[in-house]
């Protein structure tokens, strides 16, 4: 049975089905990419939440992290939706680079997006993409490469068969074929999706893992206190994002990150997005988060 | 098939350690610094419905630091054999996680499908020892690991018991081959609410079988007839007297201890519980060191 045999109705069945399916062998393929490794120690990620915020969304989340950070431990002042170093800030005296990048930025009065777009920021936070790919955590160059062919080749054959399709009703003076474009659309969509997660099985494990431990704290939210005392506050934010922190205890966070505000990616909801799509923008067009 | 006379892991590490109860409102403070602690103890009840992902992440948090698991529902001591069910889920939970150490208390917690929720004395016979021992045996046999049987604290002298509390708990541990869990709170508590002396109390229990040590806190509650009795309820920081106990027991036993200090509510800073911690340490390395003055060809 060849399916261009095939009516309509039917043919759309078999489109949907083989798309599914199509999708579910990219999937499986991906999750197969690169060399199996142990599971990760996840002290080795909690050490720096920054490197969490990085896995879970990438660069303009860790940067909004370590901007709540440098607020919460009054190295950086607050100033409507401005901010700026505060006189207690000595970048020099910070461990991660990030938190000098941020501060030697915010020497003069600085908003989220400027210290966003800043070029030593920026730079500060590839070396979480670097050291999370080199950790298997997030697809290598090389991985990145073979999922956007993987792509490309879903892409292709989706289109090629809806193409087809199409062109054998039009020459058949058959105009019906807006659902099947829309199938197309979504099939390659998806695909794109799929392909922009760069985050690997271990990535995903690790995140899926310090959630669910920290499932119960995100319960008793209320219980995080701002004050930049210990780590906890950034470690659940690097989990589960900035905007699940307690609004009480970090009022601040509405003026500075609001939801609408359009300041690059944004938050995280649970998504699997992961890491920023670096690798992917290599040639992948859309598939890149940045 | 495992050995149900053995321990999941080796009980004893080689060293005293002192670790925390987790807990999910101290998850991210530990998660953050978890070299502060040697050891974590994870309730076994919230983990016993965990789908296999999420007992993926208890796996993995075992891989941060060494795990015990708790059971506070089984009812080891009580007068009906213990829950099939029960026992089916910890032991895929223990087979999932593999935790260095399962423990359970011995209590009375339901009888007749009623459960009375709370881990309660029951009376110490004859009877009951028998009982308790059945189902020790049934729980290590299902789970394929032997449970550190831990004392109770208790705010009324069990009715009808014809032995003491640490004959009792001698008894059972010893004819169990168990490891014995010591919650110096409940022991301490147990003393002064029935105007025994700790350390003598403490030294009726069976010490050479005391692989783990709970530490905790509690607070004084007015009773009927005007006395007042201490109430073990996880709240409060472990009051001086408890870390002295536990400096005798460094003193009187030879092996390792891991020592866990328990805290279910009201807490205190991460800081403040990381004090407690350092304390405990402090406190077994003083009765250490007086075992090896008493007896230094021992060391």
């Amino acid at each position: 049975m060849f399916p261009f045999n095939l009516a309509g109705p039917p043919f759309l069945w078999f489109y949907g089905v083989f798309g599914s399916l199509l999708l579910l062998a990219y999937r499986y393929y991906l999750g197969r990419l690169g060399p199996a490794r142990p599971l990760p120690v996840l002290s080795q990620l909690t050490g720096d939440p920054y490197a969490i915020a990085y896995l879970r969304s990438g660069r303009d989340e860790t940067v909004k992290l370590a901007l709540v950070n440098l607020i919460d431990r009054g190295l950086l002042a607050v100033s409507g939706k401005t901010l700026q170093g505060s006189a207690k800030a000595d970048g020099d005296a910070l461990r991660r680079p990030l938190d000098r990048a941020i501060l030697s930025r915010c020497t003069t009065l600085t908003t989220v997006g400027e210290a966003l777009h800043d070029g030593r920021v920026r730079a500060a936070c590839d070396d979480y993409d670097r050291e999370l790919r080199e950790r298997g955590l997030l697809r290598s160059a090389g991985e990145q490469r073979r999922a956007l062919t993987g792509a490309i080749a879903v892409v292709a054959l989706l289109a090629g068969i809806s193409t087809a399709r199409v062109l054998q009703a039009l020459s058949h003076d058959r105009h019906n074929v807006l659902f099947l474009i829309f199938l197309t659309v979504v099939g390659c969509v998806a695909a794109v999706q799929i392909c922009a997660r760069t985050r690997t099985r271990l990535g995903r494990s690790a995140l899926t893992d310090l959630r669910t431990l920290l499932r119960r704290l995100r319960e008793r939210i209320n219980r995080l206190a701002a004050g930049g005392a210990t780590n906890e506050a950034v470690l659940f934010a690097a989990v589960f994002g900035i905007e699940a922190l307690p609004a009480q205890a970090f009022p601040y966070l509405r003026t500075l990150f609001p939801r609408s505000g359009g300041t690059a990616s944004g938050g995280d909801s649970g998504s699997d997005s992961g890491g920023d799509g670096g690798g992917c923008g290599s040639g992948c067009g859309g598939c890149g988060g940045d | 098939m495992p050995d149900p006379n053995r321990s999941s892991h080796p009980v004893h590490p080689g060293r005293d350690r002192v670790g925390l109860g987790w807990r999910g409102e101290l998850a991210a403070a530990i998660l953050t610094d978890p070299e502060s602690v040697d050891v974590l103890e994870v309730i076994a009840e919230d983990w016993l419905h965990a789908s296999r992902r999420e007992a993926a992440a208890l796996a993995a948090l075992g891989r941060v630091r060494p795990l015990l698991l708790h059971g506070v529902s089984l009812g080891l001591a009580g007068s009906e054999p213990v829950c099939r069910r029960r026992l089916d889920r910890l032991a895929r939970l223990v087979e999932r996680v593999e935790p260095e150490q399962w423990s359970e208390h011995l209590a009375f917690v339901r009888a007749g499908g009623i459960e009375i929720g709370h881990l309660a004395a029951p009376p110490r016979t004859e009877a009951n020892i028998a009982g308790a021992l059945a189902n020790v045996e049934t729980a290590s046999r299902i789970v394929g690991a032997m449970p550190a049987l831990e004392n109770i604290a208790t705010l009324i002298d069990p009715p009808a018991s014809v032995v003491d509390e640490g004959t009792w708990t001698t008894a059972i541990v010893e004819a169990a081959g168990a490891p014995m869990l010591l919650d110096l709170h409940n022991l301490y508590a147990n003393a002064v609410n029935f105007g025994t002396e700790p350390a003598e109390l403490m030294h009726a229990m069976p010490l050479e079988r005391v692989a783990l040590v709970h530490l905790s806190g509690g607070r004084w509650i007015d009773a009927r007839n005007g006395q007042r009795r201490l109430l073990d309820d996880h709240l409060h920081d472990v009051p001086g007297a408890v870390y002295g106990l536990l400096e005798n027991l460094a003193e009187a036993a030879e092996q390792p201890l891991t020592v866990v200090i328990e805290r279910d509510g009201n807490y205190p800073g991460f800081a403040q519980l990381l004090a407690q911690v350092e304390w405990a340490r402090a406190a077994l390395a003083r009765g250490r060191a007086r075992r090896r003055e008493a007896a230094p060809w021992a060391a």
